[in-house]
């Protein structure tokens, strides 16, 4: 019998559920897997009564889902955005799946949220939103099952409260049950950088798959926030020679190659966080849009969606793209690319450091013992450059490109652990 | 005789004279009238006992502003040169003889340094909001008497030059002012604050509104005031950035929201300041006078945070092991641990209201080791009155709505206009050349004198931070009937309205109609679409683009919708 498929009214999950039809059919997948896996395990609807500053009562919507939790606990973040509903939850569970899959770490897919608007709360009703919140999925969550984590609007203050809401109702501390602390409370070192520094090791390990040596190749950064500075430090630390970096001020170019140390000290004490004013012997000021537009040998589009779209792709000379930000490349850019024979590392190999950096933190806490950032860095390394081969060797094998070999080889991990543990609750 | 009557008919003139504070004779402005106001009628009420008022308040009169400009002529000045060459102008030329030696003994009676400020016959005017469009001078009053009195004098040449900056010339003509109408009286204060090593400054400089015509959400009630608070100088929180805006029923909402990241993004970071050693202006970073703040704070806790690695910890957290901690003042504590502040502000504002019969704006210092607030000026804010009730017609078809908002919302409706300027998010931020895209507006602005248009562009606009918003000066969109801010949130450009700046005083003046609109937000319609289909002329900078047509804007208050439609195409 043919496999049922779903479909939503909600485009996230809609596209969610048709990529994953599309891949399992390609990848010849079971039907009775496919019927598994296009399931959640469990959605949790909640409701949050929460008392006003001015002693009014409100009640917001709040929601939790496990798409899977085949590998192990269900792992993702908690949004606070007026427009969180079920049907948004489930689709960011899915893709949780998947990047966790991929990105090698025992965990499944999850998501939730609370359907308000922060910016018209105040930190005290926040925390009792959190605080409600928590104690209502406090059945469903734990660090052996489901382990969220920050997403749009939450932080590091959240998952406190969270944490703390949770430790006091089960009489013990559970601090692995949410990752994204702050590092003085049970958070972990390292988490800053981590997927910058997951970012520039796939570049690398791309040019080393290539045989191009690392030392003197050329790299062009879109993008100077976190991911963008940490990528930058490690690419030049490797040898490299990072041209062009960026932000919402400009594109600032040289061609003997940037002082990456000191941007980043210079970003350290602007106020705004910005590249504005920087400068150095040999640097040109650039348009925004040219930054992607430079002659080198890696590009790594570290900032927007869309950055490279069926209007700029033609123009892109970098031979390799590395995508640091969610979604870069449009597919009309990737088409255009891919004419061009430009290697794209996709998104959901090149950005996992940050997952990776959760379940870092996450296996400290259950030890109670805190890894130097040292031992943090060199075990993110080693999974990433694992993470790398599996794609690039699936993608060479199956004769695919990586960004399809991504997503193929994270079901096909999760497929083994289902076939693996039997079809059973 | 009602309250706004006994306000208007009030003579501050016995006030100065009384006190030995009157310098020349003539008027002694707006602001003169209302802290003369102010003071009388705080007397008579124990609030009194709870707030200061400067101990001294000089007034240099209109006629002395009236005979420099017989005897100089700078109003003709002005129709030819610039606002720095008459400036330059102005400072050359000497204050009559008997005003010098008055200014002596304002120099020897005040030994601390000195504020100067404008006070101008316009500004008495309660229909006209003139905020902002005139200068405050600092005086630090060092060196010897005779370079003391040459310092105040200059003070004094500048406020008078202030009259003839562009900025309140645009004011005046938008307004139908004619030329020479506009008189200036100097008041002369000490300057409220303390001496903290070498720098002299007010712990906080407050700004107060007794109603918050613009509201940040619907949780927030037009009568319920909004004040805003910097550390140092008010210097700081004037203009559209970093100062800490506080709803005085609900002190914990923040314009910005509560994301660590987002509050230590707009917070201020550095602060204004007297440098006692060279009488100097001069602006120093918190990260750099960290410890001068420490020690010369006691509650410097209350309004400084450390941020970082997106957390925020109080000020005597161990940061050491964060990746680059950086201090802001967020103020966040400052409700909690100053009540006082915030109930005074409340009150303050309220018996004001009520004694003048008007909404009420004020500036104030506060110290809170000494829990001292002192007023040191007060206005009544123009009248504004809102339409009625407004039913946003239901038939618009889609491909018509140009714009549509869901929050900020004030009742209005403005139609027929004819023109739209447009500036375009994309080209706008990846042009790099930000000011020359708001010479280019300006320009449209000049040309479009005497027609109302609409303003549509990315973010906030007349942001110093061009990356926020496009850095346009209030008279390069004087012209414009409706003000639309465009949030990009994928470009980080959000619309923000921070009530207590000059800049926003003066769209409620002016009756500018503001509606912001979030791109991509549920009941929010930013069309690209419309915006791409229909002919347009580019302006000086290819971001900036003019729509000609016919378009109505309906604002919506009670329901909290704005809507922006093409009217041309209906028929």
């Amino acid at each position: 019998m043919a496999v049922v498929k779903r479909t939503s009214d909600n485009v996230l999950l809609d596209t969610a559920l048709k990529n994953f039809y599309a891949a399992a059919e390609e990848m010849g997948l079971d039907d009775g897997l496919v019927e598994i896996l296009s399931r959640s395990e469990r959605k949790t609807c909640v409701s949050i009564p929460v008392e006003m500053d001015d002693g009014t009562i409100k009640v917001f919507d709040g929601f939790r889902v496990a798409h899977s939790t085949a590998v192990g606990p269900a792992k993702g973040g908690v949004r606070f955005h007026p427009e969180v509903c079920l049907d948004e939850c489930e689709a960011l569970a899915f893709m949780m799946t998947w990047k966790c899959s991929l990105a090698g770490i025992p965990y499944g897919g999850g998501k939730g949220g609370v359907c308000c608007n922060p910016l018209e709360m105040s930190v005290k009703e926040k925390e009792r939103v959190c605080r409600t919140f928590a104690a209502r999925i406090e059945p469903v969550v734990g660090a052996w099952t489901d382990i969220p984590a920050p997403d749009v609007n939450t932080g590091g203050p959240e998952m406190v409260w969270f944490m703390d809401t949770i430790s006091r109702m089960r009489g013990r501390l559970e601090p692995a049950i949410f990752t994204g602390k702050p590092i003085p409370l049970w958070g972990s070192k390292g988490r800053t950088a981590a997927t910058g520094l997951g970012v520039a090791t796939c570049a690398i390990e791309l040019l080393n798959a290539l045989s191009v040596p690392v030392k003197g190749a050329t790299v062009a950064i879109q993008g100077f926030g976190n991911v963008g500075t940490y990528a930058a430090l490690t690419m030049v630390d490797a040898g490299a020679k990072v041209v062009a970096i960026s932000d919402i001020t400009g594109t600032y170019y040289c061609k003997d190659g940037l002082d990456i140390k000191k941007a980043f000290e210079h970003i350290n004490n602007h106020p705004k966080k910005f590249l504005e004013g920087f400068d150095q012997a040999g640097l040109e000021k650039k348009a925004l849009g040219d930054l992607v537009l430079v002659d080198c040998d890696v590009l790594l589009p570290c900032a927007l969606e869309g950055a490279i779209n069926g209007k700029n792709a033609d123009g892109v000379k970098a031979k390799y793209i590395v995508e640091g930000a969610n979604g870069p490349v449009t597919p009309e850019g990737d088409a255009v690319l891919d004419a061009k024979g430009i290697l794209v590392v996709p998104d959901f190999l090149a950005n996992s450091g940050g997952v990776i950096g959760s379940y870092f933190e996450w296996c400290q806490d259950l030890g109670g013992f805190f890894w130097s950032q040292e031992e943090y860095n060199e075990r993110l390394l080693r999974i990433m450059k694992d993470n790398f081969k599996t794609v690039w060797d699936y993608s060479q094998k199956n004769n695919v490109k990586m960004r399809r070999a991504a997503f193929m080889a994270a079901i096909q991990r999760v497929a083994d652990a289902v076939k693996m543990r039997g079809v059973f609750l | 005789m009602d309250h706004k009557e006994a306000y208007r008919s009030y003579d501050p003139l016995p006030y100065f004279r009384e006190r030995g504070w009157l310098i020349g004779g003539g008027s002694v402005g707006g602001k003169g009238k209302g802290l003369a106001f102010a003071h009388e009628i705080l007397m008579q009420d124990e609030l009194s006992s709870e707030i200061g008022l400067p101990e001294v308040t000089f007034v240099v009169g209109t006629d002395v502003f009236d005979d420099f400009e017989s005897e100089h002529g700078v109003l003709g000045l002005s129709s030819v040169f610039g606002f720095h060459e008459v400036e330059k102008q102005v400072l050359s030329k000497p204050l009559p003889e008997p005003i010098m030696a008055e200014l002596e003994r304002v120099v020897t009676a005040l030994p601390g340094p000195l504020a100067v400020r404008s006070s101008s016959l316009l500004e008495d005017d309660i229909e006209l909001s003139f905020a902002g469009k005139y200068a405050t001078f600092f005086v630090a009053n060092i060196g010897d008497l005779s370079k003391r009195v040459s310092d105040l004098a200059d003070g004094v040449k500048k406020v008078f030059a202030s009259t003839y900056n562009s900025a309140a010339k645009e004011y005046r003509k938008k307004h139908s002012i004619p030329k020479g109408r506009e008189k200036m009286a100097v008041l002369i204060q000490p300057l409220q604050g303390k001496k903290r090593g070498d720098l002299f400054y007010p712990e906080i400089a407050v700004t107060a509104f007794s109603c918050v015509f613009r509201r940040p959400s619907p949780r927030i009630d037009k009568n319920d005031g909004v004040m805003r608070v910097c550390f140092g100088m008010g210097t700081h929180s004037v203009g559209r950035s970093f100062a800490r805006t506080l709803y005085l029923t609900n002190p914990g909402l923040r314009p910005e929201g509560t994301n660590p990241e987002q509050v230590y993004l707009y917070s201020q970071k550095d602060f204004d300041c007297l440098d006692l050693t060279t009488g100097e202006l001069v602006t120093k970073t918190l990260v750099s006078s960290l410890d001068h703040v420490r020690t010369n704070h006691r509650n410097a806790q209350a309004f400084v945070e450390w941020y970082g690695d997106g957390m925020m910890y109080w000020l005597n957290s161990d940061v050491s092991g964060l990746t680059s901690p950086m201090p802001c003042f967020s103020f966040t504590d400052l409700p909690k641990r100053c009540r006082a502040l915030l109930d005074r502000t409340r009150r303050m504002l309220s018996f004001f209201q009520g004694a003048m019969g008007f909404p009420v704006d004020m500036e104030a210092v506060y110290d809170s080791e000494d829990d001292r607030l002192t007023l040191v000026q007060i206005r009544p804010l123009a009248s504004y009155v809102e339409f009625g009730k407004v039913e946003i017609p239901e038939d618009i078809p889609k491909d018509r709505e140009i714009l549509r908002g869901d929050r900020m919302v004030t009742s209005h409706i403005l139609k027929g206009i004819k023109w739209m300027v447009y500036v375009d998010p994309e080209v706008y931020s990846e042009s790099g050349d930000f000011s020359e895209v708001a010479r280019a507006v300006g320009e449209i602005n000049g040309r479009l004198e005497g027609e109302r248009y609409i303003l549509v562009g990315p973010g906030r606009w007349g942001s110093t931070n061009p990356s926020l918003g496009v850095p346009v000066d209030y008279s390069e969109i004087s012209n414009c009937g409706c003000m639309v801010e465009v949030g990009i949130p994928k470009r980080g450009m959000i619309p923000e309205l921070s009530y207590g700046t000059h800049f926003f005083l003066d769209l409620d003046l002016d009756d500018i109609l503001y509606l912001p609109v979030i791109d991509g937000e549920h009941e929010n319609v930013f069309s690209r679409e419309w915006l791409e289909r229909n002919p347009f002329t580019c302006g000086d900078h290819d971001a900036v683009r003019l729509y000609s047509g016919l378009f109505d804007v309906y604002l919506d208050g009670e329901k909290e919708i704005g809507v922006v439609f093409d009217v041309a195409q209906r028929d």
